[in-house]
């Protein structure tokens, strides 16, 4: 095991987070136990950050300790790997508008402690406007408007020198245009209120997808 | 209030305080950021969901109230809150962005520690997850019908789909038997009731059938051969009737719970359309045009991508008015119907008012202006 990113490990072509909660493997592609410690594979197919890391990314934004703001939770697969990294002294505020997902996010926040769901919309963040200055905000929302979420979000919640990192899926925008096209419009209005880091396209793992690293300055 | 006064913090009765609550407790903070009164929660995840529900409902709770009388007691003459209370003895200002509010957001982490509500940042942590697990239960644990509904109308609509194939497979399974009964009883539902009930050939009481049973062309059943298709038959017409009672439940419900959706667009079109739209509020919501096109995306988004020509129509189509139309008229009324709809829709989340009467009486009235009997 390779530590590639602050609580990130590769092995071979597979990418694993270290366990806080041992005995918790669902939502993982396998587990691997090396002495005391349990690893759990991310699998890039069914989350969007470790596309990210897998397609080489060289910013990921997140370390031990870290408090974040994850928008658009879903059952929460992916924040169970935040969950991992960022341990018991870092939190998710976890915002999921369906009830239906939030069940499922319910109890994998019971099981790793650190994650607290929240249910509500996030182009709406006067509705949990009570959360606390975050390190990072990461954004996965199936919307038309998810560059205006995003800097809706940073702009009330993400601490100066803060990153941001946003799944641009560009179907949801606009199904006939041309992803390329839709980056562009996106990165635009992003650009207006963050820093771009970095930028890595998710094809073949999630198609038409664009994952973006950003600062606020 | 003087600025000088507050410097110095002389003349104390003077002086403002601002509060505000959060996951540990209820804070009252001076101008200079220094803690006047504090209350803290017992650490107890369902007692501290239970507290901030009622003050996001705008209630006053016990720790609250016990924090006002502290500061009486203490001689406070004026407190902001980002609610709107009356206490005698105190001035109580209402301003929803005052600046205790951003002042325990970023201390309370200190805060907790500090006041020994926990040891660690870590426990705090979990407790914070603790309360907003409880928190979103007591959002889900609320009745909504329109959820409720949702999931009844799907289970029709997968019913009516499924009862169809089972009815086809019936019919090629009795069809070896007794084909001309097969052929002659058009209904679904009637044939899977008659062979259940009836079965054997000779026993058919359908007048036009019975006299087939000694000319059949259909091949010789074995007592087992009958008694296998009959069990099959009366699941299938089992299936008829679950249809038929959750369909009348849900009409039932749709018409309390949505008359005006319900009276327009009939009940159970009314929850597809709530499906579709992922409920009350989001249907009410839409414009007109996309209520008009819910259920039609696939033929929607070909023709925005190859030019295809659009829809006219989404579920709305199995409408009445829609049905008996014109082919070259059914547009111009899905499109009427939609915009009353939306309407419909509208009056039954806003308001709750049944307009039911005039809704359809203007679907009327523009159907003939627009020469559409």
């Amino acid at each position: 095991m390779k530590e590639i990113f602050p609580g990130v490990f590769r092995q071979g072509k597979r990418i694993f987070t270290k366990s806080i909660t041992r005995g918790f493997s669902s939502y993982a592609k396998s587990t691997v136990k090396s002495g005391r410690d349990e690893f759990r594979e991310w699998d890039p197919k069914k989350s969007k950050p470790a596309a990210a890391i897998i397609r080489g990314i060289k910013h990921f934004p997140l370390s031990e300790g870290d408090k974040v703001l994850y928008l658009g939770a879903a059952s929460g697969a992916t924040c169970s790997f935040f969950s991992d990294i960022i341990g018991i002294n870092g939190i998710i505020y976890a915002v999921e508008i369906s009830e239906r997902s939030i069940r499922d996010l319910n109890s994998t926040a019971e099981k790793k402690g650190n994650i607290v769901p929240i249910l509500a919309d996030a182009r709406k963040p006067e509705d949990y406007e009570w959360i606390e200055p975050v390190d990072v905000v990461f954004e996965d929302v199936a919307s038309d408007e998810q560059a205006a979420i995003m800097v809706r979000n940073a702009g009330k919640f993400l601490k100066k020198g803060g990153h941001a990192m946003i799944a641009i899926k560009s179907r949801s925008i606009d199904v006939v245009m041309d992803p390329k096209q839709v980056y562009t419009e996106q990165l635009s209005l992003l650009e207006k209120s963050l820093k771009i880091v970095e930028t890595v396209e998710l094809d073949p793992y999630e198609k038409d997808h664009m994952f973006v690293v950003m600062k606020k300055t | 209030m003087t600025r000088s006064n507050l410097k110095t913090g002389r003349i104390k009765m003077f002086m403002k305080v601002f509060v505000a609550t959060n996951i540990i407790g209820v804070f009252a903070f001076d101008k200079k950021g220094r803690i006047a009164h504090y209350n803290l929660f017992s650490p107890n995840p369902a007692l501290i969901a239970a507290r901030l529900k009622d003050v996001r409902a705008g209630e006053l709770i016990p720790e609250e109230e016990a924090l006002v009388k502290d500061l009486i007691r203490s001689g406070y003459k004026q407190l902001a809150w980002d609610k709107q209370i009356d206490f005698p003895g105190i001035e109580c200002l209402y301003e929803p962005d005052n600046a205790a509010k951003g002042m325990l957001q970023k201390e309370f982490r200190k805060l907790a520690v500090q006041l020994n509500f926990v040891k660690t940042q870590a426990e705090l942590n979990k407790l914070l997850s603790q309360v907003n697990i409880h928190m979103t239960k007591q959002e889900m644990r609320k009745e909504k019908k329109d959820v409720i509904l949702m999931r009844s109308i799907a289970v029709v609509d997968e019913l009516d789909r499924t009862m169809n194939t089972l009815s086809e497979l019936l019919r090629e399974w009795y069809g070896l038997y007794f084909p001309e009964a097969e052929k002659l009883i058009k209904d679904h539902e009637r044939i899977a009731k008659i062979i259940s009930e009836e079965g054997v050939r000779e026993k058919i009481t359908d007048k036009k059938v019975k006299k087939y049973a000694g000319i059949t062309a259909g091949m010789p059943f074995s007592e087992a051969d009958l008694k296998a298709v009959r069990t099959y038959a009366s699941e299938v017409y089992g299936i008829y009737e679950t249809r038929e009672k959750i369909a009348e439940y849900i009409k039932k419900e749709a018409r309390k719970s949505f008359p005006n959706l319900s009276a327009v667009a009939g009940p159970l079109i009314a929850c597809r359309l709530l499906s579709l739209a992922g409920g009350l509020e989001k249907l009410a919501r839409l414009p007109s045009s996309t209520i008009q096109l819910l259920g039609a995306e696939k033929a929607l988004f070909r023709h925005l991508k190859t030019k295809d020509k659009p829809p006219k129509f989404g579920v709305i189509f199995a409408h009445p008015l829609i049905q008996n139309a014109k082919r070259n008229e059914r547009g111009k009324v899905a499109r009427i119907l939609a915009s009353k709809l939306t309407l419909a829709a509208r009056a039954d989340f806003y308001t709750g008012k049944d307009i039911s009467d005039k809704l359809t009486a203007d679907i009327r009235t523009k159907l003939k202006s627009g020469g559409i009997s």
